[in-house]
């Protein structure tokens, strides 16, 4: 019965850590491309060094570390682990790091080879990736809603990728034609397919667990995600067929179910039974600000019909929503598999009666402080209010917003590349016992 | 009583325990903090040893499986226990901020296990288990000897 079931506590350290550790380095470039670059990178929504530094942040961010993070959660939410970790992970990181940094590059260097080798390997990924996750959830025992949804966003990956692929068609061949229009679907898919919709994958689990509050309401688990599935789906099926009053419609849908879901996140973290102050939770709590107001900006655009603040909004969800998300859980999964995958050792060595070479495991708070977290996310904070006034105001703001981004993302790589030189120096320690 | 609503009901009944302990704690209220940390405790060995000494044996007998998951969930309930000492350690000593960050880490432990038990092990359970298997009364009357 259920070939492959395996409880085990999770794939070795390095599985996600390469990903974990890589996100904040293209955080850090992204923003120092903008400094480097000045406001002018703002004066249209499709100027070369905007589009890069977008992609090193959906791509060599958030991408990255969300597959990281899958590899690690699917073992422990649904029983399923992919198979051979060390390895598949391995080269779907590799392809994963050489596409996103050769897709930024092509559009800062202007060489077309580049977006080639870019979507050569981003293909490679993200197929590689996709088929071996959704092999596996299709085939774990569990019934959670997660699991749905997790595969809504595997196939919402898949139909952004499928975009991205065509899109950057046209900037590797010229004779190939530019279908902007395609644009808006290939973001609608990747920002609210895949990421909104594995962050709710993983939201509807971890909040209840980790700040003990009641469940999400049953209907809601069941039935938000395949909303904004179909109302994605709506979305893409009036490029064939084009009827204003269906754009309307599932514009209004898609921001009602968002402002839904940062709702009722909301108000499980207002009525949540531990009391303590944790750093994460700033982190849930500001995501979910940037979520609901990414919300209402949709809702009053889809009734008034003015045109998109395409900045704003992307500062709001990119920034504010998904990469506030994704660094918040940074600081619970890193010290927590340091701290397993050093009380493990330990295990073995009582297991095999060599107690004496037993090391001390420091608690999580101790491999990294959460004073350090705090500043990073003081920094963070601060970064998304000036980004989002550098979207109103970008001749005032820039630099300042730029700066402090820099920051915040140095802070990160700072603090997870501490936790990973912390965790080894504990195992020389292990090895030289 | 399903054996998967019976033990997932409570394990939200340990994480209220916890909750109030380290709320305790981070008031530095020792005298409550102890009682309820005490509470805790013992509603988590009632737990445990409940697993492991009545539902992980029979699970294994109707199924042959020995090294399977219950295998893995009694290493976790060691390493749950590991915490626990140290818990109770930093509480002896008065330090809040080493109970605070032991309790960090044990929330996480405890959490991640508990959803491979509510997710996949308990339904496998209420699936090759006889529902007369009285589990309830079974369970209120459990004292680990």
């Amino acid at each position: 019965m259920h070939a492959g079931l395996s409880l085990q506590q999770s794939p070795p350290f390095s599985v996600p850590a390469r990903f974990l550790v890589s996100a904040p380095l293209f955080g850090l470039l992204a923003a120092l491309v903008m400094l480097w670059h000045g406001p002018e990178m703002l004066s249209n929504r499709w100027t070369s060094e905007l589009l890069a530094v977008t992609h090193f942040l959906t791509l060599g961010f958030l991408a990255m570390s969300m597959l990281g993070a899958m590899m690690q959660l699917m073992p422990v939410l649904m029983g399923m682990m992919i198979p051979r970790p060390v390895f598949f992970s391995g080269i779907i990181h590799a392809a994963l790091f050489l596409g996103s940094a050769s897709l930024g590059m092509a559009w800062l260097l202007h060489i077309n080879a580049l977006f080639m080798i870019a979507m050569a390997s981003l293909l490679f990924s993200f197929s590689m990736f996709i088929m071996m996750a959704a092999e596996r959830l299709l085939r774990t025992p569990s019934r959670h809603a997660t699991r749905t949804l997790m595969l809504l966003a595997l196939l919402s990956l898949a139909i952004t990728a499928g975009l991205g692929l065509y899109l950057a068609m046209s900037y590797s061949d010229a004779a190939f034609p530019l279908a902007r229009q395609l644009t808006s679907l290939h973001l609608s898919w990747g920002l609210l397919g895949w990421v909104g919709l594995l962050i709710m994958a993983v939201a509807y689990q971890v909040i209840p667990m980790f700040q003990i509050t009641n469940p999400y309401p049953l209907m809601l688990q069941r039935w938000l995600g395949w909303l904004i599935f179909f109302a994605l789906i709506t979305l893409s099926l009036i490029q064939i067929w084009p009827l204003a009053i269906l754009k309307t419609i599932s514009h209004l849908l898609l921001a009602i179910c968002l402002l839904i879901f940062a709702l009722t996140t909301f108000w499980l973290l207002h009525t949540r039974r531990r009391q303590l102050p944790d750093l994460t939770l700033n982190f849930w709590r500001l995501a979910m600000v940037s979520l609901a107001l990414t919300a209402l900006i949709g809702l009053s655009l889809s009734v008034s019909g003015m045109k998109p603040p395409a900045l704003l909004l992307g500062v709001l969800i990119i920034h504010g929503f998904a990469m506030t998300t994704v660094n918040g859980m940074m600081y619970k999964i890193m010290p927590f598999l340091i701290w397993l995958h050093l009380s493990s050792r330990n295990k073995t060595l009582r297991d095999n009666d060599q107690r004496a070479s037993q090391i001390k495991v420091p608690h999580m708070r101790k491999i990294i402080p959460e004073a350090a977290g705090l500043w990073q996310f003081r920094a963070h904070l601060a970064s998304l209010i000036l980004l989002l006034l550098t979207a109103l105001w970008p001749q005032w703001f820039f630099y300042p917003a730029t700066v402090l981004f820099v920051i915040a993302q140095a802070l990160l790589l700072f603090n997870l590349s501490s936790a990973v030189r912390f965790y080894r120096a504990k195992l020389a320690e292990l090895a030289s016992g | 009583m399903h054996i998967k609503k019976l033990m997932s009901q409570d394990h939200k009944d340990c994480d209220l325990l916890f909750a109030k302990a380290e709320t305790a704690v981070s008031s530095e209220d020792w005298a409550a903090a102890t009682q309820t940390f005490n509470e805790f405790i013992e509603a988590m060995e009632h737990h445990l040893s409940f697993e492991e000494k009545v539902l992980f044996p029979a699970f294994e007998e109707a199924t042959g499986i020995t090294m399977g998951p219950t295998e893995m969930m009694r290493m976790e309930h060691d390493q749950m226990r590991v915490l626990l000492v140290e818990m109770r350690d930093a509480l002896e000593r008065q330090h809040s901020d080493d109970y605070l960050g032991v309790a960090d880490t044990m929330l996480i432990m405890m959490e991640q296990h508990n959803m491979k038990e509510e997710q996949i092990l308990y339904d496998l359970m209420d699936q090759r288990l006889p529902e007369e298997g009285h589990w309830q009364q079974r369970f209120q009357e459990w004292e680990n000897t």
